[in-house]
C-alpha cells in the first residue's frame, strides 16, 4: 500500500464477520469502515479517498446486488462476499462490476488482492475523475463561438475548412484556434484532441 | 179200488162205468177226478202210464209225488186254495215220467155239484205244455240275457213281458209291473220330452221304424239312469197295433262319458283360450284350422280372416327367413318346429315368441296335423337378457373387484358360493375343479395359521350375536401364496328370529395391500426426497450457518497471525483475535451438531424427548432465516410438560416444515408485523399440543393443505405437510390446521406422552 489513506468499507450483518474483518484489515494496516446494513452504508458520509467495499451478498434490509445496483459507477469498486457461494449470484455481481467475489471462509491474501485491485480501479478512476474535472474547468472557459470551433480543429479541419463550415472568415478562425489552445492549456493539438477525447467532444456534422 | 162215486154219476148219465172207464182211459189226456177234500179218486191209465205209478201209489195223495219237488208246495198249496173256494183253477207244474224226466203240464181243475150245489167230486186234466213252457223259458233266457232292459206291451200299454233286468231294474215283480205304467219312472225333467215325442209318434200312424230316444228312468233305490228306449210296434195286415217291442238301454255310463267329453271339450276349449299362449292347429297343407281366442286378440282378425293366411306379414323382417327356413324344414321332414321371433301385435309392436309346431300322425304316420304354440316370451327374454347381463355383469363385478360372493349356511353348516360355479371366490382361494369347498372347514384351514384363530372368534361372535361379520386376513394357498382378504357377511334371519345363515362376500384386497404398501415406502421415499430438497432449500442458509462463523475464525485467525508478526508483534491485539477465534469456532461447532441432528438418517427411533428443547433447537437453526425475513419468533413453552415419545429427527423435520411454512407464508405481509408465536402445553387425554401460529395470509383451504402436492407457493413441491402429517401420524398424533383468511393460520399438533408420566 502507498501513504495515500486508503479505507475500506465493509458491509455485513453478522457482527463476528464484521468484527473479524475489521481487526484483520486493520492488522494490514488499512483504515476500515463497518457497517451492519447497506442503509448506514449509504447514509454514511464517505472520506474522499481511494477506498473499496467489502460487501456480503445476503444482507437484511438492502441485498447486496441491489446495493451494488444503486451505487453503480458512483460508488467504490466492490469485493463481495459470501456464505452461500452462489453462482447464479455470483455472475450477476460480476457482469455488474464487482472486482472479486470470495466465498466464507477465505484467505487474507485472497481478499488483500482483491482490496488492493478495487483500490487501484478506484484509483485510476479517481485520476481519471480529477482530469475531467480539470479538462471541465479549461473547457468552461472557452466563449460559444471557441467550443463550436473546437470539434473542427480536435477532427484535424484547416483553418480554411473550418471558416468555410462555419461561414466566417479562415484569421478568425486562427485567433480562436490560438485561444482554445491557450485556455484549455493543450501544448500540441495532439494533447488537444486526447483532450477532447476523454472530454467526449462531439465530431462536428 | 170201488168207483161208487162214479158209477152213481155214470149211471144216472145213463153211461155205464166200464164205458165211462174205457172213455177216459182212451183220451190222449191225463184226466182224473178227486174227491171234494183233494184226496184222487181216480187217476186214468195215461195218467199211470205217463206217471209210472200204479193205482194203488197214486190214489189219494200219492200222486203228489210225481210233481217235481220244486212245484210240489206251489201246487198243493194251489190245489187247496181252490178246493177251498170252489173256484176252477189251474196251474203249471212240472211232472214226473215214468222215466225220470219231468215235463211241464197244465193242471186244470173244476168242481162237479150236485142239485144242491155242494161239490161231490173235482174233475181235472194235466195237459202237456212242456214245449211251449220250455219255448217261453228259452224266450225268457234270451231276454234276461239281453243286456237291456225288455218289455212288450199292449196297444193299450198293459205290460206284458218284461224281462228279468227290467223286474230288477224297478224293483218289482212282473206281476206288479203288469198294468204299470212306466212313466211312472221317467225322470220329471224328461217328462214333457217323452210325452211329447211318444204323442208326436202317435199322430203318425204307419210308421212301422222305430222310435228311439234318450231318458232318464228311475231305479229301485231312486237313482235316476239314462237310458236309450228303442220302441218297434208290431202291426196287424191292417196297420193297428198289436204290440210294443220294448228295449231299453243304459246308456249312463256312455253318457257320462259322453257328458265328461263334452266338459272335457269346453274345458279344453277354456283352456286352450285362457293359456297365455297363441294357439293354432293347422292342416297337413299349412292352412289355419282352429285358433284359440288370444291369437285372434293379438293379431287383431278374425278366424275368417286368417284362414288361407301365411302369417309372413307379421313375423318381424329380421326374423323371416329363420322363421321361413326352419317352417319349410319343418313340412318337408315332418319335424318339429321349434324357434323364437318376433310377431307383430295388433297395434304394431313386435314381441318375441316361441314358437313350437309338433305334426299329428295317423296310423301310416302320415301328417294329419300341425299344432302350433306360440308363447309370449317378450318379458322373460328382456327378464333372462337382464338376468344374463346381471349375471354376466356379476360376474365380470367379482372379477374385476376379486370380489367372491359367499354363503354359509349354519343349520346344514356349508358353505355356498355365489354365483354357482363362476364365483371368483373359488379362483381366488384356489380351489381344484371339483374339489369339495362346501365345509367350512375348507375356507377357514386356508386362512393365514396367524389370523386364523382371530377370524374364528369374530365370526362365531357375529354368530351368536347375530350382527354383521366383518373381518380382514390373509389367506395361503396350497402353492404358498399369501393374498389378503377384507371379507364382510349379512346375517339372515328367519321369521322366528333365528339365524338362518350368512351371505357376504370376500374381497382380495392383495393388490390394495401391495398398493398401500407401496405407497407407505413412496410416502417414506418422498418423505426422505422432500427432506434432501427441503436441504437444497436449506443449503444456502445452512452453509451461511457453517460458513459465517467460519469466514470469522479465518479472518480472526489472519489477523492473530499479522499482529504477532508485526514489528514490533501487537500481543494485545492477538490475543483478542485469538479470542475471537475460539468463540466463534465454537459457534461453527454448534452449528454442525444442530445439522448433523437434524439430517443424520438415523433409523426411526422412539425415544423420550423434551419437545420444549426439541423445538427451540429448531427456531435456533432458523434464526438467521427468520431475522432475514423479519419475522418475530415468540415461544411460550409450558415448563413442567412432561417428554413425548418420538424420533428426533423426524420431529425436527416436523417443526422445521411447519416453521418454514409459517415464515414463507409471511412473505406477503407488508401491512402487520410478521410474527410466530410457538405454544406447547399439556392437552387431556395424555398428549403434548403443540400450537404454530403465524399472522399470514391464512389457508382458504386448511384441510386440502395436507394433501400431498398441493401448494400454495408458486415453486412448492405440496410435500411438506403431507409428509407433516404421514409423521405425526406415525407418532399417533394428530395434525391440524385452522385458519381465517387475513388473520393467520394455526398449526397443531398433539404427540402422545411418554407413559407412566401421567400425573
Amino acid at each position: 500500500m502507498n501513504g495515500e489513506s486508503v479505507v475500506v468499507f465493509v458491509v455485513d450483518d453478522d457482527p463476528r464477520v464484521r468484527e473479524a474483518l475489521s481487526d484483520l484489515l486493520s492488522s494490514m494496516g488499512l483504515r476500515v469502515v463497518v457497517f451492519g446494513a447497506a442503509r448506514d452504508f449509504l447514509d454514511y458520509e464517505k472520506p474522499d479517498a481511494p477506498a473499496c467495499l467489502v460487501l456480503d451478498l445476503e444482507l437484511p434490509d438492502i441485498s447486496g446486488l441491489e446495493l451494488q445496483r444503486e451505487l453503480a459507477a458512483n460508488g467504490p469498486p466492490i469485493v463481495f462476499i459470501t456464505g452461500h457461494g452462489d453462482v447464479r449470484s455470483s455472475v450477476r455481481a460480476m457482469k455488474a462490476g464487482a472486482i472479486e467475489f470470495l466465498s466464507k471462509p477465505f484467505g487474507d491474501e485472497e481478499l488483500l488482492r482483491a482490496i488492493e485491485a478495487a483500490v487501484a480501479l478506484d484509483r485510476a478512476a479517481r485520476q481519471k475523475r480529477s482530469e475531467l474535472v480539470e479538462l471541465q474547468r479549461h473547457y468552461d472557459l472557452l466563449t460559444p463561438r471557441e467550443r463550436e470551433v473546437l470539434p473542427f480543429v480536435v477532427s484535424g479541419f484547416l483553418n480554411k475548412q473550418t471558416a468555410a463550415g462555419l461561414g466566417t472568415s479562415e484569421i478568425t478562425i486562427g485567433v480562436h484556434r490560438g485561444q482554445i489552445m491557450r485556455k484549455m492549456a493543450a501544448r500540441s493539438l495532439a494533447e488537444l484532441v486526447r483532450m477532447a477525447d476523454k472530454f467526449g467532444v462531439a465530431k462536428p456534422e | 179200488m170201488r168207483p161208487t162215486g162214479w158209477q152213481k154219476t155214470f149211471e144216472k148219465a145213463n153211461v155205464s162205468e166200464e164205458h165211462f172207464r174205457m172213455l177216459v182211459d182212451t183220451i190222449p189226456a191225463l184226466v182224473w177226478s178227486a174227491r171234494p177234500d183233494g184226496s184222487a179218486e181216480f187217476l186214468n191209465q195215461r195218467w199211470l202210464d205217463y206217471t209210472g205209478l200204479s193205482a194203488e201209489q197214486a190214489l189219494g195223495w200219492g200222486w203228489t209225488a210225481a210233481i217235481h219237488p220244486e212245484d210240489r208246495h206251489a201246487l198243493i198249496d194251489y190245489w187247496r186254495s181252490i178246493l177251498a173256494s170252489g173256484q176252477p183253477g189251474e196251474f203249471e207244474a212240472q211232472m214226473r215220467r215214468f222215466d225220470g224226466e219231468y215235463r211241464w203240464f197244465l193242471f186244470r181243475g173244476m168242481p162237479l155239484r150236485d142239485a144242491t150245489g155242494a161239490i161231490v167230486k173235482w174233475c181235472g186234466t194235466n195237459a202237456d205244455i212242456d214245449d211251449r213252457k220250455r219255448a217261453e223259458i228259452d224266450l225268457r233266457r234270451v231276454l234276461d240275457s239281453i243286456p237291456g232292459l225288455v218289455a212288450t206291451n199292449t196297444p193299450t200299454g198293459e205290460t206284458e213281458l218284461v224281462n228279468r233286468q227290467m223286474a230288477q231294474y224297478f224293483g218289482r215283480t212282473l206281476e206288479e209291473l203288469k198294468g204299470w205304467r212306466t212313466l211312472d219312472a221317467v225322470h220329471p225333467d224328461d217328462l214333457p220330452f217323452v210325452v211329447s215325442t211318444i204323442e208326436a209318434w202317435m199322430r203318425s200312424p204307419g210308421a212301422t221304424s222305430p222310435f228311439e230316444f234318450d231318458l232318464r228312468l228311475r231305479r229301485d233305490d231312486g237313482i235316476y239312469r239314462w237310458f236309450h228306449l228303442r220302441a218297434l210296434p208290431e202291426r196287424k195286415p191292417d196297420g193297428s197295433v198289436v204290440r210294443w217291442y220294448h228295449l231299453l238301454t243304459d246308456i249312463e255310463e256312455r253318457r257320462r262319458a259322453e257328458e265328461a267329453i263334452r266338459a272335457s271339450e269346453l274345458d279344453l276349449r277354456l283352456t286352450v283360450n285362457s293359456i297365455p299362449a297363441l294357439v293354432n292347429i293347422l292342416t297337413a297343407s299349412g292352412e289355419i284350422e282352429f285358433t284359440n281366442q288370444p291369437l285372434l286378440d293379438y293379431f287383431g282378425r278374425t278366424l275368417e280372416e286368417l284362414r288361407g293366411w301365411a302369417g309372413s306379414d307379421v313375423i318381424h323382417p329380421d326374423d323371416l327367413p329363420a322363421v321361413m327356413a326352419a317352417w319349410k324344414h319343418s313340412v318337408e321332414t315332418g319335424s318339429p318346429f321349434d324357434l323364437q321371433h318376433r310377431l307383430r301385435r295388433a297395434d304394431g309392436l313386435y314381441r318375441w315368441f316361441h314358437g313350437r309346431i309338433l305334426p299329428l300322425r295317423d296310423q301310416d304316420d302320415r301328417i294329419m296335423r300341425w299344432y302350433s304354440v306360440l308363447t309370449d316370451i317378450d318379458d322373460l327374454k328382456h327378464a333372462e337378457e337382464k338376468a344374463r347381463h346381471s349375471e354376466a355383469f356379476l360376474i365380470e363385478a367379482q372379477r374385476l373387484s376379486r370380489t367372491g360372493g359367499w354363503m354359509h349356511d349354519l343349520a346344514s353348516g356349508t358353505v355356498v358360493t355365489w354365483p354357482e360355479g363362476s364365483s371368483e371366490m373359488l379362483h381366488v382361494y384356489g380351489a381344484e375343479p371339483g374339489e369339495d369347498t362346501s365345509s367350512p372347514e375348507f375356507w377357514f384351514n386356508r386362512i393365514h395359521p396367524e389370523d386364523r384363530q382371530r377370524v374364528l372368534e369374530t365370526f362365531t361372535r357375529c354368530e351368536v350375536e347375530k350382527t354383521e361379520y366383518r373381518a380382514d386376513y390373509r389367506i395361503v394357498l396350497p402353492d404358498g401364496t399369501v393374498k389378503h382378504q377384507h371379507s364382510v357377511g349379512h346375517p339372515i334371519l328367519n321369521g322366528a328370529g333365528e339365524l338362518v345363515q350368512f351371505v357376504g362376500t370376500a374381497m382380495d384386497t392383495t393388490e390394495q395391500w401391495r398398493a398401500d404398501e407401496a405407497l407407505r415406502q413412496t410416502q417414506s421415499r418422498l418423505a426422505q426426497a422432500a427432506q434432501i430438497a427441503t436441504v437444497a432449500e436449506l443449503s444456502a442458509s445452512i452453509a451461511h450457518e457453517v460458513n459465517q462463523p467460519l469466514a470469522a475464525v479465518v479472518a480472526n485467525a489472519h489477523a492473530c497471525l499479522r499482529w504477532l508478526s508485526a514489528e514490533p508483534p501487537n500481543l494485545a491485539k492477538a490475543v483478542e483475535s485469538a479470542e475471537r477465534i475460539v468463540r466463534d469456532g465454537k459457534d461453527a461447532g454448534d452449528v454442525v451438531r444442530r445439522i448433523r441432528a437434524l439430517f443424520s438418517r438415523a433409523e426411526t427411533e422412539r425415544v423420550a424427548l423434551n419437545v420444549n428443547e426439541l423445538i427451540g433447537e429448531v427456531v435456533h437453526l432458523l434464526e438467521r432465516e427468520v431475522a432475514k425475513r423479519h419475522v418475530s419468533v415468540a415461544t411460550h413453552f409450558a415448563r413442567d410438560l412432561p417428554p413425548v415419545i418420538g424420533d428426533r429427527v423426524q420431529l425436527q423435520q416436523l417443526a422445521l416444515n411447519l416453521l418454514l411454512n409459517a415464515i414463507e407464508s409471511m412473505d406477503s405481509v407488508l401491512d402487520r408485523p410478521r410474527t410466530i408465536d410457538i405454544h406447547s402445553k399439556r392437552r387431556s387425554g395424555n398428549a403434548a399440543l403443540i400450537e404454530i401460529r403465524d399472522s399470514g395470509a391464512g389457508l382458504q383451504d386448511p384441510d386440502r393443505a395436507f394433501e400431498a402436492f398441493f401448494s400454495t407457493k408458486e415453486n412448492g413441491m405440496g410435500m411438506g405437510l403431507a409428509i407433516c402429517r404421514s409423521i405425526i401420524e406415525e407418532h399417533n398424533g394428530e395434525l391440524w390446521a385452522s385458519s381465517s383468511e387475513g388473520s393467520g393460520t394455526t398449526f397443531s399438533f398433539t404427540l402422545p406422552l411418554q407413559t407412566g408420566t401421567a400425573p
